[in-house]
Protein backbone atom coordinates (compact mmCIF):
# COMPACT_ATOMS: atom_id res chain seq x y z
CA UNK A 1 0.00 0.00 0.00
CA UNK A 2 2.96 2.13 1.56
CA UNK A 3 4.69 1.57 -2.19
CA UNK A 4 1.68 2.43 -4.22
CA UNK A 5 1.04 5.74 -2.32
CA UNK A 6 4.99 6.35 -3.09
CA UNK A 7 4.37 5.96 -6.69
CA UNK A 8 1.09 7.81 -6.78
CA UNK A 9 3.17 10.90 -5.61
CA UNK A 10 5.73 10.34 -7.85
CA UNK A 11 3.65 10.01 -10.69
CA UNK A 12 2.07 13.11 -9.62
CA UNK A 13 5.04 15.38 -9.12
CA UNK A 14 6.53 14.47 -12.15
CA UNK A 15 3.40 15.09 -13.93
CA UNK A 16 3.56 18.64 -12.25
CA UNK A 17 7.18 19.07 -12.86
CA UNK A 18 7.13 18.27 -16.56
CA UNK A 19 3.79 20.49 -17.24
CA UNK A 20 5.51 23.67 -15.22
CA UNK A 21 8.74 22.94 -17.52
CA UNK A 22 6.84 22.96 -21.02
CA UNK A 23 4.76 25.76 -20.28
CA UNK A 24 7.87 28.12 -18.82
CA UNK A 25 11.15 27.34 -19.14
CA UNK A 26 12.69 26.48 -22.27
CA UNK A 27 12.72 22.97 -23.65
CA UNK A 28 13.17 20.77 -26.78
CA UNK A 29 10.53 19.90 -29.25
CA UNK A 30 10.21 17.40 -31.36
CA UNK A 31 7.71 17.36 -34.89
CA UNK A 32 7.14 18.31 -38.05
CA UNK A 33 6.86 22.01 -39.01
CA UNK A 34 4.42 22.50 -41.89
CA UNK A 35 3.37 26.04 -43.74
CA UNK A 36 -0.26 27.31 -43.42
CA UNK A 37 -2.47 27.80 -46.62
CA UNK A 38 -2.99 30.82 -48.52
CA UNK A 39 -3.27 33.63 -47.22
CA UNK A 40 -1.10 33.04 -44.32
CA UNK A 41 2.09 30.84 -46.23
CA UNK A 42 4.48 33.11 -44.30
CA UNK A 43 3.25 30.98 -41.02
CA UNK A 44 3.98 27.64 -39.63
CA UNK A 45 3.10 25.13 -37.50
CA UNK A 46 4.64 22.43 -35.35
CA UNK A 47 2.92 19.38 -35.44
CA UNK A 48 4.54 17.61 -32.18
CA UNK A 49 3.31 14.55 -30.20
CA UNK A 50 -0.26 15.74 -30.97
CA UNK A 51 -0.39 19.23 -29.98
CA UNK A 52 0.03 21.92 -32.96
CA UNK A 53 1.97 24.87 -32.50
CA UNK A 54 2.64 28.39 -34.16
CA UNK A 55 6.12 28.68 -34.98
CA UNK A 56 7.36 32.09 -33.23
CA UNK A 57 11.17 33.67 -32.98
CA UNK A 58 14.81 32.90 -34.76
CA UNK A 59 14.41 30.06 -36.89
CA UNK A 60 14.82 29.48 -40.78
CA UNK A 61 11.75 28.87 -42.71
CA UNK A 62 12.87 27.63 -45.17
CA UNK A 63 15.15 24.87 -44.01
CA UNK A 64 12.66 23.51 -41.73
CA UNK A 65 9.41 23.75 -43.44
CA UNK A 66 8.13 20.46 -44.34
CA UNK A 67 10.94 18.78 -42.21
CA UNK A 68 11.47 16.63 -38.73
CA UNK A 69 13.38 19.17 -36.41
CA UNK A 70 14.00 19.54 -32.75
CA UNK A 71 13.58 22.99 -31.65
CA UNK A 72 14.31 24.75 -28.37
CA UNK A 73 12.00 27.98 -27.10
CA UNK A 74 9.28 28.76 -25.18
CA UNK A 75 6.15 27.61 -25.01
CA UNK A 76 3.45 30.11 -24.81
CA UNK A 77 -0.01 29.17 -23.62
CA UNK A 78 -2.91 29.41 -26.14
CA UNK A 79 -5.89 31.99 -25.03
CA UNK A 80 -8.74 33.32 -26.34
CA UNK A 81 -8.17 33.13 -30.11
CA UNK A 82 -4.16 32.90 -30.09
CA UNK A 83 -3.16 29.55 -30.05
CA UNK A 84 -0.35 27.45 -28.52
CA UNK A 85 2.93 28.59 -29.86
CA UNK A 86 6.68 28.15 -29.76
CA UNK A 87 8.85 31.16 -29.09
CA UNK A 88 11.83 29.38 -30.90
CA UNK A 89 15.22 30.41 -29.51
CA UNK A 90 17.27 27.78 -32.03
CA UNK A 91 17.06 25.19 -33.89
CA UNK A 92 18.61 22.13 -32.87
CA UNK A 93 18.56 19.75 -35.36
CA UNK A 94 17.03 19.39 -38.49
CA UNK A 95 16.20 15.73 -39.88
CA UNK A 96 14.29 14.05 -42.59
CA UNK A 97 11.64 15.46 -44.91
CA UNK A 98 7.86 15.12 -43.54
CA UNK A 99 4.02 15.86 -44.39
CA UNK A 100 2.59 16.13 -41.50
CA UNK A 101 0.55 19.06 -40.40
CA UNK A 102 -1.73 20.19 -38.19
CA UNK A 103 -5.13 22.62 -37.15
CA UNK A 104 -3.86 25.37 -34.22
CA UNK A 105 -7.05 24.47 -31.87
CA UNK A 106 -8.91 26.81 -28.95
CA UNK A 107 -8.06 26.48 -25.30
CA UNK A 108 -9.90 23.80 -23.65
CA UNK A 109 -11.35 20.40 -25.37
CA UNK A 110 -12.26 19.88 -28.70
CA UNK A 111 -14.81 17.52 -30.74
CA UNK A 112 -18.18 15.49 -29.16
CA UNK A 113 -17.55 15.94 -25.55
CA UNK A 114 -20.43 14.04 -24.89
CA UNK A 115 -21.09 10.51 -24.99
CA UNK A 116 -22.76 10.12 -27.66
CA UNK A 117 -22.02 9.42 -31.30
CA UNK A 118 -22.83 11.47 -34.60
CA UNK A 119 -24.57 9.34 -37.58
CA UNK A 120 -26.44 10.75 -40.31
CA UNK A 121 -28.02 13.97 -40.87
CA UNK A 122 -31.59 13.80 -40.19
CA UNK A 123 -32.32 16.55 -42.45
CA UNK A 124 -32.59 17.36 -46.26
CA UNK A 125 -29.64 19.28 -47.64
CA UNK A 126 -30.89 22.49 -49.42
CA UNK A 127 -28.30 22.54 -52.33
CA UNK A 128 -29.86 20.83 -55.43
CA UNK A 129 -28.87 17.08 -55.11
CA UNK A 130 -26.48 15.57 -57.59
CA UNK A 131 -28.80 13.11 -58.36
CA UNK A 132 -32.83 13.52 -58.17
CA UNK A 133 -34.71 11.52 -56.03
CA UNK A 134 -36.24 8.70 -58.31
CA UNK A 135 -39.45 7.98 -59.29
CA UNK A 136 -41.41 5.19 -57.26
CA UNK B 1 -13.78 -53.54 -43.99
CA UNK B 2 -16.58 -51.03 -41.49
CA UNK B 3 -15.38 -47.76 -41.62
CA UNK B 4 -15.34 -46.26 -37.64
CA UNK B 5 -18.04 -44.03 -37.05
CA UNK B 6 -16.63 -41.00 -35.89
CA UNK B 7 -19.34 -38.12 -34.06
CA UNK B 8 -16.48 -34.67 -33.11
CA UNK B 9 -19.27 -33.18 -32.14
CA UNK B 10 -20.39 -35.67 -29.61
CA UNK B 11 -16.32 -36.04 -28.88
CA UNK B 12 -16.21 -32.05 -28.50
CA UNK B 13 -18.76 -32.03 -25.97
CA UNK B 14 -17.56 -34.89 -24.26
CA UNK B 15 -14.00 -32.54 -23.98
CA UNK B 16 -16.37 -29.73 -22.54
CA UNK B 17 -17.82 -31.41 -20.23
CA UNK B 18 -14.59 -32.51 -18.77
CA UNK B 19 -13.63 -28.48 -17.92
CA UNK B 20 -14.24 -27.79 -14.65
CA UNK B 21 -17.39 -25.51 -14.18
CA UNK B 22 -18.54 -25.78 -18.06
CA UNK B 23 -21.97 -25.07 -17.60
CA UNK B 24 -20.85 -21.63 -15.88
CA UNK B 25 -17.89 -20.85 -18.22
CA UNK B 26 -20.55 -21.78 -21.31
CA UNK B 27 -22.71 -18.98 -19.38
CA UNK B 28 -19.98 -16.66 -20.02
CA UNK B 29 -19.44 -17.14 -23.35
CA UNK B 30 -22.76 -16.61 -24.33
CA UNK B 31 -22.74 -13.43 -22.60
CA UNK B 32 -20.12 -12.34 -23.75
CA UNK B 33 -21.01 -13.49 -26.89
CA UNK B 34 -23.61 -11.95 -27.34
CA UNK B 35 -22.34 -8.30 -26.56
CA UNK B 36 -19.55 -8.94 -28.95
CA UNK B 37 -22.60 -10.12 -31.70
CA UNK B 38 -24.53 -6.81 -30.74
CA UNK B 39 -20.97 -4.87 -31.62
CA UNK B 40 -19.96 -6.97 -34.84
CA UNK B 41 -23.79 -5.69 -35.84
CA UNK B 42 -22.38 -1.96 -35.65
CA UNK B 43 -19.60 -2.27 -37.91
CA UNK B 44 -18.47 0.61 -39.10
CA UNK B 45 -19.67 2.22 -35.53
CA UNK B 46 -16.48 1.96 -32.67
CA UNK B 47 -18.15 2.14 -29.60
CA UNK B 48 -14.94 1.91 -27.63
CA UNK B 49 -13.87 5.54 -29.26
CA UNK B 50 -14.07 9.27 -27.87
CA UNK B 51 -13.82 10.36 -31.24
CA UNK B 52 -17.04 11.51 -33.37
CA UNK B 53 -17.11 7.85 -35.52
CA UNK B 54 -17.67 7.72 -38.89
CA UNK B 55 -21.11 9.85 -38.93
CA UNK B 56 -22.74 5.92 -39.62
CA UNK B 57 -26.69 5.15 -38.35
CA UNK B 58 -26.36 2.01 -36.26
CA UNK B 59 -27.72 -1.36 -37.36
CA UNK B 60 -30.64 -2.22 -35.18
CA UNK B 61 -31.67 -5.84 -36.07
CA UNK B 62 -30.75 -7.55 -33.12
CA UNK B 63 -33.26 -9.38 -30.51
CA UNK B 64 -32.69 -7.00 -28.11
CA UNK B 65 -32.92 -4.00 -30.38
CA UNK B 66 -36.31 -5.83 -31.91
CA UNK B 67 -37.78 -5.63 -28.04
CA UNK B 68 -37.13 -1.68 -28.21
CA UNK B 69 -40.29 -1.50 -30.17
CA UNK B 70 -42.53 -3.27 -27.41
CA UNK B 71 -40.53 -1.85 -24.63
CA UNK B 72 -41.76 1.44 -24.83
CA UNK B 73 -45.29 0.17 -25.90
CA UNK B 74 -45.33 -1.36 -22.48
CA UNK B 75 -44.02 1.76 -21.03
CA UNK B 76 -46.28 4.63 -22.66
CA UNK B 77 -49.82 2.21 -23.38
CA UNK B 78 -48.49 3.17 -26.33
CA UNK B 79 -46.79 6.21 -27.79
CA UNK B 80 -49.47 9.07 -28.82
CA UNK B 81 -49.05 11.54 -31.67
CA UNK B 82 -51.19 13.89 -30.23
CA UNK B 83 -48.26 17.23 -29.81
CA UNK B 84 -46.90 16.86 -33.97
CA UNK B 85 -48.41 16.31 -37.08
CA UNK B 86 -46.97 16.05 -40.86
CA UNK B 87 -46.80 17.50 -43.97
CA UNK B 88 -44.47 16.38 -46.45
CA UNK B 89 -43.29 16.73 -49.89
CA UNK B 90 -42.99 13.92 -52.22
CA UNK B 91 -42.26 13.22 -55.80
CA UNK B 92 -45.85 11.90 -56.00
CA UNK B 93 -48.15 14.57 -55.05
CA UNK B 94 -45.39 17.50 -55.53
CA UNK B 95 -43.58 18.35 -58.68
CA UNK B 96 -40.07 17.41 -58.22
CA UNK B 97 -38.25 20.16 -59.15
CA UNK B 98 -38.91 21.43 -55.63
CA UNK B 99 -36.75 18.82 -54.33
CA UNK B 100 -34.30 19.38 -57.35
CA UNK B 101 -33.92 22.48 -57.77
CA UNK B 102 -33.13 24.65 -54.81
CA UNK B 103 -34.50 28.14 -55.83
CA UNK B 104 -37.65 26.31 -56.44
CA UNK B 105 -38.12 24.63 -53.49
CA UNK B 106 -37.45 27.74 -51.45
CA UNK B 107 -40.53 29.28 -53.66
CA UNK B 108 -42.54 26.79 -52.77
CA UNK B 109 -41.83 27.43 -49.29
CA UNK B 110 -42.69 31.00 -49.58
CA UNK B 111 -45.93 29.57 -51.15
CA UNK B 112 -46.80 26.94 -48.68
CA UNK B 113 -46.02 28.50 -44.86
CA UNK B 114 -48.20 31.37 -44.94
CA UNK B 115 -50.84 28.81 -45.77
CA UNK B 116 -49.81 27.05 -42.90
CA UNK B 117 -49.78 29.44 -40.38
CA UNK B 118 -53.39 30.88 -41.33
CA UNK B 119 -54.14 27.14 -39.86
CA UNK B 120 -52.61 28.40 -37.02
CA UNK B 121 -49.66 26.17 -35.95
CA UNK B 122 -47.83 25.89 -32.71
CA UNK B 123 -44.45 25.96 -34.57
CA UNK B 124 -43.45 25.05 -37.97
CA UNK B 125 -40.04 22.96 -38.17
CA UNK B 126 -38.80 22.45 -41.57
CA UNK B 127 -36.58 19.58 -41.81
CA UNK B 128 -33.80 20.92 -44.37
CA UNK B 129 -30.80 23.30 -44.42
CA UNK B 130 -30.60 26.22 -46.64
CA UNK B 131 -27.41 27.56 -47.58
CA UNK B 132 -26.31 30.96 -48.97
CA UNK B 133 -25.05 29.76 -52.19
CA UNK B 134 -27.37 27.07 -52.83
CA UNK B 135 -29.80 29.32 -54.61
CA UNK B 136 -28.49 32.94 -55.93
CA UNK B 137 -31.54 34.48 -57.31
CA UNK B 138 -31.99 37.46 -54.84
CA UNK B 139 -35.71 37.50 -55.34
CA UNK B 140 -36.31 34.23 -54.68
CA UNK B 141 -34.14 34.91 -51.44
CA UNK B 142 -36.12 38.03 -50.52
CA UNK B 143 -39.72 36.11 -50.86
CA UNK B 144 -38.41 33.71 -48.69
CA UNK B 145 -37.55 35.58 -46.15
CA UNK B 146 -40.10 37.73 -46.21
CA UNK B 147 -42.53 34.49 -46.22
CA UNK B 148 -41.06 33.08 -43.09
CA UNK B 149 -40.49 36.22 -41.11
CA UNK B 150 -44.32 37.56 -41.80
CA UNK B 151 -46.21 39.02 -39.37
CA UNK B 152 -48.68 35.90 -39.11
CA UNK B 153 -46.06 33.71 -39.24
CA UNK B 154 -45.81 31.42 -35.95
CA UNK B 155 -41.81 30.78 -34.91
CA UNK B 156 -40.00 28.52 -37.63
CA UNK B 157 -37.45 26.03 -37.01
CA UNK B 158 -34.58 25.11 -39.80
CA UNK B 159 -32.27 22.87 -40.23
CA UNK B 160 -28.52 23.74 -39.55
CA UNK B 161 -25.80 21.29 -41.33
CA UNK B 162 -22.89 20.12 -38.89
CA UNK B 163 -20.36 18.60 -41.01
CA UNK B 164 -17.95 15.38 -39.45
CA UNK B 165 -14.86 17.13 -39.48
CA UNK B 166 -12.24 13.79 -39.31
CA UNK B 167 -8.60 16.38 -38.58
CA UNK B 168 -8.01 17.46 -35.36
CA UNK B 169 -9.73 20.30 -35.78
CA UNK B 170 -12.64 18.92 -33.98
CA UNK B 171 -15.55 16.28 -34.72
CA UNK B 172 -19.04 18.88 -35.64
CA UNK B 173 -17.93 21.71 -37.80
CA UNK B 174 -20.93 24.46 -38.89
CA UNK B 175 -22.00 24.68 -42.18
CA UNK B 176 -22.49 28.52 -42.78
CA UNK B 177 -26.23 29.12 -42.95
CA UNK B 178 -28.73 31.52 -45.04
CA UNK B 179 -29.53 34.28 -43.60
CA UNK B 180 -32.97 33.62 -42.81
CA UNK B 181 -33.62 37.77 -40.80
CA UNK B 182 -35.47 39.94 -42.69
CA UNK B 183 -34.34 42.87 -44.62
CA UNK B 184 -35.36 46.41 -42.81
CA UNK B 185 -35.36 49.12 -46.11
CA UNK B 186 -38.16 48.73 -47.85
CA UNK B 187 -38.79 46.39 -51.12
CA UNK B 188 -36.66 43.57 -49.78
CA UNK B 189 -33.68 46.36 -49.61
CA UNK B 190 -31.28 47.58 -46.37
CA UNK B 191 -29.79 45.49 -43.45
CA UNK B 192 -30.98 42.72 -42.35
CA UNK B 193 -33.22 42.85 -38.94
CA UNK B 194 -31.22 41.94 -35.70
CA UNK B 195 -33.84 39.12 -35.09
CA UNK B 196 -35.14 36.36 -36.82
CA UNK B 197 -38.46 34.41 -36.53
CA UNK B 198 -36.69 31.77 -37.99
CA UNK B 199 -34.56 29.42 -35.26
CA UNK B 200 -31.75 27.03 -36.37
CA UNK B 201 -31.22 23.69 -34.99
CA UNK B 202 -28.97 21.03 -35.88
CA UNK B 203 -30.03 18.08 -38.26
CA UNK B 204 -27.41 15.85 -37.10
CA UNK B 205 -28.93 12.60 -35.70
CA UNK B 206 -27.67 9.93 -32.98
CA UNK B 207 -25.78 6.91 -34.83
CA UNK B 208 -28.36 5.29 -32.62
CA UNK B 209 -31.21 6.62 -34.28
CA UNK B 210 -33.75 5.67 -31.34
CA UNK B 211 -32.13 8.45 -29.07
CA UNK B 212 -33.01 12.42 -29.57
CA UNK B 213 -30.14 14.53 -30.04
CA UNK B 214 -30.85 17.69 -27.64
CA UNK B 215 -27.44 18.90 -28.17
CA UNK B 216 -23.96 18.82 -29.78
CA UNK B 217 -20.95 20.33 -29.67
CA UNK B 218 -19.54 21.87 -32.60
CA UNK B 219 -16.99 24.57 -34.00
CA UNK B 220 -17.44 27.59 -36.76
CA UNK B 221 -14.25 27.17 -38.45
CA UNK B 222 -11.18 25.69 -38.60
CA UNK B 223 -8.22 26.85 -37.38
CA UNK B 224 -6.04 27.07 -40.05
CA UNK B 225 -5.78 30.57 -40.60
CA UNK B 226 -2.93 31.11 -38.22
CA UNK B 227 -5.82 31.95 -35.46
CA UNK B 228 -7.02 29.37 -32.97
CA UNK B 229 -9.89 27.18 -34.39
CA UNK B 230 -13.23 28.61 -32.56
CA UNK B 231 -14.16 26.80 -29.14
CA UNK B 232 -16.39 24.40 -29.20
CA UNK B 233 -19.88 25.33 -27.66
CA UNK B 234 -23.36 23.81 -27.17
CA UNK B 235 -25.51 23.78 -30.37
CA UNK B 236 -29.50 22.42 -30.23
CA UNK B 237 -30.51 19.81 -31.95
CA UNK B 238 -33.89 20.52 -34.51
CA UNK B 239 -36.04 19.23 -32.39
CA UNK B 240 -34.65 20.56 -29.07
CA UNK B 241 -35.30 23.97 -30.70
CA UNK B 242 -38.55 23.26 -31.82
CA UNK B 243 -39.99 22.30 -28.33
CA UNK B 244 -38.09 25.39 -27.17
CA UNK B 245 -40.37 27.72 -29.29
CA UNK B 246 -43.37 25.31 -28.88
CA UNK B 247 -43.47 25.06 -25.39
CA UNK B 248 -40.59 26.81 -23.04
CA UNK B 249 -41.26 25.22 -19.53
CA UNK B 250 -40.80 21.52 -21.25
CA UNK B 251 -37.24 22.75 -22.53
CA UNK B 252 -36.24 23.90 -19.23
CA UNK B 253 -37.92 21.51 -17.42
CA UNK B 254 -35.43 19.44 -14.81
CA UNK B 255 -35.79 16.11 -16.95
CA UNK B 256 -34.46 18.16 -19.93
CA UNK B 257 -31.93 20.09 -18.28
CA UNK B 258 -30.72 16.88 -16.60
CA UNK B 259 -29.81 15.27 -20.04
CA UNK B 260 -28.25 18.57 -21.48
CA UNK B 261 -25.89 18.80 -18.12
CA UNK B 262 -25.04 15.48 -18.09
CA UNK B 263 -24.25 15.65 -22.35
CA UNK B 264 -26.93 13.19 -22.78
CA UNK B 265 -29.10 11.93 -25.57
CA UNK B 266 -32.71 10.21 -24.47
CA UNK B 267 -33.86 7.17 -25.84
CA UNK B 268 -37.04 8.56 -28.08
CA UNK B 269 -40.51 7.14 -28.52
CA UNK B 270 -41.98 6.33 -31.79
CA UNK B 271 -45.80 6.35 -32.72
CA UNK B 272 -46.90 4.45 -35.53
CA UNK B 273 -48.21 6.76 -37.06
CA UNK B 274 -48.45 10.79 -37.36
CA UNK B 275 -50.89 12.45 -39.17
CA UNK B 276 -49.91 13.24 -42.42
CA UNK B 277 -51.28 15.97 -45.05
CA UNK B 278 -49.17 16.55 -48.48
CA UNK B 279 -48.26 20.38 -48.97
CA UNK B 280 -50.44 20.31 -52.11
CA UNK B 281 -53.42 19.66 -49.85
CA UNK B 282 -52.18 22.34 -47.66
CA UNK B 283 -52.43 24.83 -50.13
CA UNK B 284 -54.93 23.63 -52.54
CA UNK B 285 -57.60 23.79 -49.18
CA UNK B 286 -57.47 27.35 -49.71
CA UNK B 287 -58.24 29.64 -52.38
CA UNK B 288 -55.39 31.89 -52.51
CA UNK B 289 -53.26 28.84 -51.37
CA UNK B 290 -54.81 27.01 -54.84
CA UNK B 291 -54.45 30.54 -56.83
CA UNK B 292 -50.93 30.28 -56.07
CA UNK B 293 -50.57 26.82 -57.43
CA UNK B 294 -51.62 27.64 -60.44
CA UNK B 295 -49.95 30.87 -60.79
CA UNK B 296 -46.44 29.11 -60.27
CA UNK B 297 -47.31 25.95 -61.76
CA UNK B 298 -46.69 23.82 -58.94
CA UNK B 299 -49.87 20.77 -60.09
CA UNK B 300 -53.41 20.93 -60.66
CA UNK B 301 -55.02 21.22 -57.24
CA UNK B 302 -58.05 18.59 -59.07
CA UNK B 303 -55.69 16.23 -58.85
CA UNK B 304 -54.84 15.99 -55.39
CA UNK B 305 -55.89 13.92 -52.53
CA UNK B 306 -57.96 16.13 -50.35
CA UNK B 307 -57.22 14.73 -46.74
CA UNK B 308 -58.63 16.55 -43.23
CA UNK B 309 -55.99 18.64 -41.81
CA UNK B 310 -54.47 18.10 -38.21
CA UNK B 311 -52.60 21.15 -37.95
CA UNK B 312 -54.66 23.93 -35.60
CA UNK B 313 -51.60 24.01 -32.01
CA UNK B 314 -49.50 21.80 -32.96
CA UNK B 315 -46.55 21.55 -33.82
CA UNK B 316 -46.18 21.06 -37.70
CA UNK B 317 -42.97 19.55 -39.60
CA UNK B 318 -42.28 19.68 -42.96
CA UNK B 319 -40.12 17.55 -44.73
CA UNK B 320 -39.24 15.10 -47.84
CA UNK B 321 -39.70 11.99 -48.30
CA UNK B 322 -36.38 11.25 -50.57
CA UNK B 323 -34.61 8.15 -50.25
CA UNK B 324 -31.31 9.98 -49.29
CA UNK B 325 -33.13 10.64 -46.14
CA UNK B 326 -33.97 7.43 -45.10
CA UNK B 327 -32.67 5.80 -41.98
CA UNK B 328 -32.55 2.38 -41.02
CA UNK B 329 -34.76 1.92 -38.04
CA UNK B 330 -35.66 -1.93 -36.55
CA UNK B 331 -35.47 -3.84 -39.72
CA UNK B 332 -37.24 -1.53 -41.49
CA UNK B 333 -36.77 2.28 -42.58
CA UNK B 334 -37.91 5.92 -41.37
CA UNK B 335 -37.95 9.28 -43.35
CA UNK B 336 -35.90 12.09 -42.10
CA UNK B 337 -38.59 13.79 -41.26
CA UNK B 338 -40.63 11.38 -39.64
CA UNK B 339 -37.82 10.84 -37.01
CA UNK B 340 -37.74 14.53 -36.22
CA UNK B 341 -41.53 14.29 -35.66
CA UNK B 342 -41.21 11.62 -33.26
CA UNK B 343 -38.54 13.55 -31.24
CA UNK B 344 -40.41 16.86 -31.09
CA UNK B 345 -43.54 14.86 -30.23
CA UNK B 346 -41.84 12.49 -27.70
CA UNK B 347 -39.85 15.78 -25.72
CA UNK B 348 -43.53 17.48 -25.93
CA UNK B 349 -45.28 14.82 -24.35
CA UNK B 350 -42.47 13.38 -21.87
CA UNK B 351 -42.22 10.21 -23.82
CA UNK B 352 -38.19 9.47 -23.33
CA UNK B 353 -36.68 7.28 -21.47
CA UNK B 354 -32.89 7.18 -20.01
CA UNK B 355 -30.10 4.85 -21.14
CA UNK B 356 -28.03 3.17 -18.70
CA UNK B 357 -24.32 3.78 -19.32
CA UNK B 358 -22.24 0.54 -21.28
CA UNK B 359 -20.14 0.26 -18.24
CA UNK B 360 -22.95 0.22 -15.81
CA UNK B 361 -24.74 -2.74 -17.94
CA UNK B 362 -21.79 -4.69 -18.47
CA UNK B 363 -20.88 -4.83 -14.44
CA UNK B 364 -24.51 -5.38 -14.17
CA UNK B 365 -24.72 -8.20 -16.47
CA UNK B 366 -21.47 -10.18 -15.13
CA UNK B 367 -22.90 -9.31 -11.46
CA UNK B 368 -25.71 -11.05 -12.57
CA UNK B 369 -23.81 -14.03 -14.24
CA UNK B 370 -21.21 -14.32 -11.46
CA UNK B 371 -24.60 -14.03 -8.36
CA UNK B 372 -25.77 -17.11 -10.64
CA UNK B 373 -22.62 -18.90 -11.04
CA UNK B 374 -21.44 -18.95 -7.42
CA UNK B 375 -24.83 -19.97 -6.45
CA UNK B 376 -24.48 -23.50 -9.01
CA UNK B 377 -20.98 -23.89 -7.58
CA UNK B 378 -22.18 -24.56 -4.20
CA UNK B 379 -25.02 -26.18 -5.49
CA UNK B 380 -23.01 -28.37 -7.25
CA UNK B 381 -20.60 -28.86 -4.48
CA UNK B 382 -23.78 -29.69 -2.35
CA UNK B 383 -23.16 -27.12 -0.18
CA UNK B 384 -26.56 -26.85 0.99
CA UNK B 385 -27.86 -30.77 -0.24
CA UNK B 386 -30.46 -29.18 -2.96
CA UNK B 387 -31.78 -31.80 -4.98
CA UNK B 388 -30.88 -30.68 -8.78
CA UNK B 389 -34.57 -29.71 -9.45
CA UNK B 390 -34.60 -27.58 -6.37
CA UNK B 391 -31.44 -25.65 -8.44
CA UNK B 392 -33.35 -25.31 -11.54
CA UNK B 393 -36.03 -23.61 -9.69
CA UNK B 394 -33.77 -21.54 -8.01
CA UNK B 395 -32.07 -20.55 -11.07
CA UNK B 396 -35.22 -19.60 -13.31
CA UNK B 397 -36.19 -17.52 -10.04
CA UNK B 398 -32.89 -15.39 -10.80
CA UNK B 399 -33.54 -15.60 -14.29
CA UNK B 400 -37.22 -14.20 -13.47
CA UNK B 401 -35.76 -11.16 -11.19
CA UNK B 402 -33.47 -10.36 -13.71
CA UNK B 403 -35.98 -9.79 -16.23
CA UNK B 404 -38.31 -7.93 -13.10
CA UNK B 405 -35.06 -5.58 -12.99
CA UNK B 406 -34.98 -5.30 -17.06
CA UNK B 407 -38.60 -3.91 -16.78
CA UNK B 408 -38.25 -2.14 -13.40
CA UNK B 409 -35.68 -0.25 -15.17
CA UNK B 410 -37.57 0.61 -17.89
CA UNK B 411 -40.75 1.30 -15.73
CA UNK B 412 -39.01 3.62 -14.30
CA UNK B 413 -37.27 5.33 -17.39
CA UNK B 414 -34.45 3.55 -18.25
CA UNK B 415 -33.60 1.27 -21.12
CA UNK B 416 -30.69 -1.12 -20.84
CA UNK B 417 -30.46 -3.33 -23.99
CA UNK B 418 -27.31 -4.98 -23.42
CA UNK B 419 -28.73 -6.32 -19.64
CA UNK B 420 -30.92 -9.13 -21.94
CA UNK B 421 -28.13 -10.91 -22.89
CA UNK B 422 -27.32 -11.78 -19.68
CA UNK B 423 -30.35 -13.24 -19.29
CA UNK B 424 -29.96 -14.83 -22.42
CA UNK B 425 -26.99 -16.58 -21.07
CA UNK B 426 -28.47 -17.92 -17.77
CA UNK B 427 -31.46 -19.12 -19.70
CA UNK B 428 -29.12 -21.02 -21.74
CA UNK B 429 -27.52 -22.30 -18.69
CA UNK B 430 -31.04 -23.22 -17.67
CA UNK B 431 -31.59 -25.75 -20.48
CA UNK B 432 -28.64 -26.98 -20.68
CA UNK B 433 -29.01 -28.01 -17.10
CA UNK B 434 -32.88 -29.66 -17.99
CA UNK B 435 -30.89 -31.96 -20.45
CA UNK B 436 -28.23 -32.84 -17.87
CA UNK B 437 -31.52 -33.57 -15.59
CA UNK B 438 -33.80 -35.57 -18.25
CA UNK B 439 -30.40 -37.46 -19.40
CA UNK B 440 -29.80 -38.44 -15.49
CA UNK B 441 -33.94 -39.43 -14.66
CA UNK B 442 -32.92 -41.76 -18.30
CA UNK B 443 -30.15 -43.17 -16.71
CA UNK B 444 -31.91 -44.23 -13.44
CA UNK B 445 -35.53 -45.18 -14.96
CA UNK B 446 -33.84 -47.08 -17.81
CA UNK B 447 -32.66 -49.72 -16.28
CA UNK B 448 -35.60 -49.92 -13.51
CA UNK B 449 -37.82 -50.42 -16.58
CA UNK B 450 -35.80 -53.14 -18.59
CA UNK B 451 -35.67 -55.14 -14.75
CA UNK B 452 -39.77 -54.75 -14.41
CA UNK B 453 -39.83 -55.84 -18.27
CA UNK B 454 -37.57 -58.83 -17.67
CA UNK B 455 -39.40 -59.96 -14.51
CA UNK B 456 -42.68 -59.87 -16.10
Amino acid sequence: MKILLIFCLGMVSAAAAQSVQSAYAPASFAGCVAKLPLPNQDRYVLASGGRCMLLSGTFAPAKVADHEVVLRGTLIGASGLEPLTLNVDSTVAIKDACSQTCVLEPPGARGVHNKEKPGSQGGTPGAAPSIPPQAK
Amino acid sequence: MTVPHSRPLSEAFQRIKKVPYWRILLMFVVVLGGIAWQFYLNVGFDVFSSGCGKGHDEAHVSLPEKLYGPFMTLRFHPPTPRAVSLVTISDSVEPLRIMTNACDGRKFLSDLVPQLALLRPRVIVIDKYYSEGACTDPDVNTAFRLALNGPSVPPVVAGQLAVIDSSAAGCLCLKPAFQFAPPTGPDGTGPPAPTSNVHLGLTQLNSDIRKIPLQWWAHDVPGNNGKAASSDRPVNGLAYVAVQQSDPDVASSADLQWFTANEEHPFGSFPKSFKTSSAMNVLCQSVTGAQLVEQHQWGDCAQVPRTQLYVTGKVVVIGELVDSDLHPFGGGDIYGPQLQASYINSLLEGQYVRSVSFGLQLVMILLAALVTAVWDIELYNGFLGLSKITTWVIDFLLLLVLMLINVALFEVGYFAPLFLFASAGILLGLLVRIIDIAKEKLATDGPKAHRRECSS
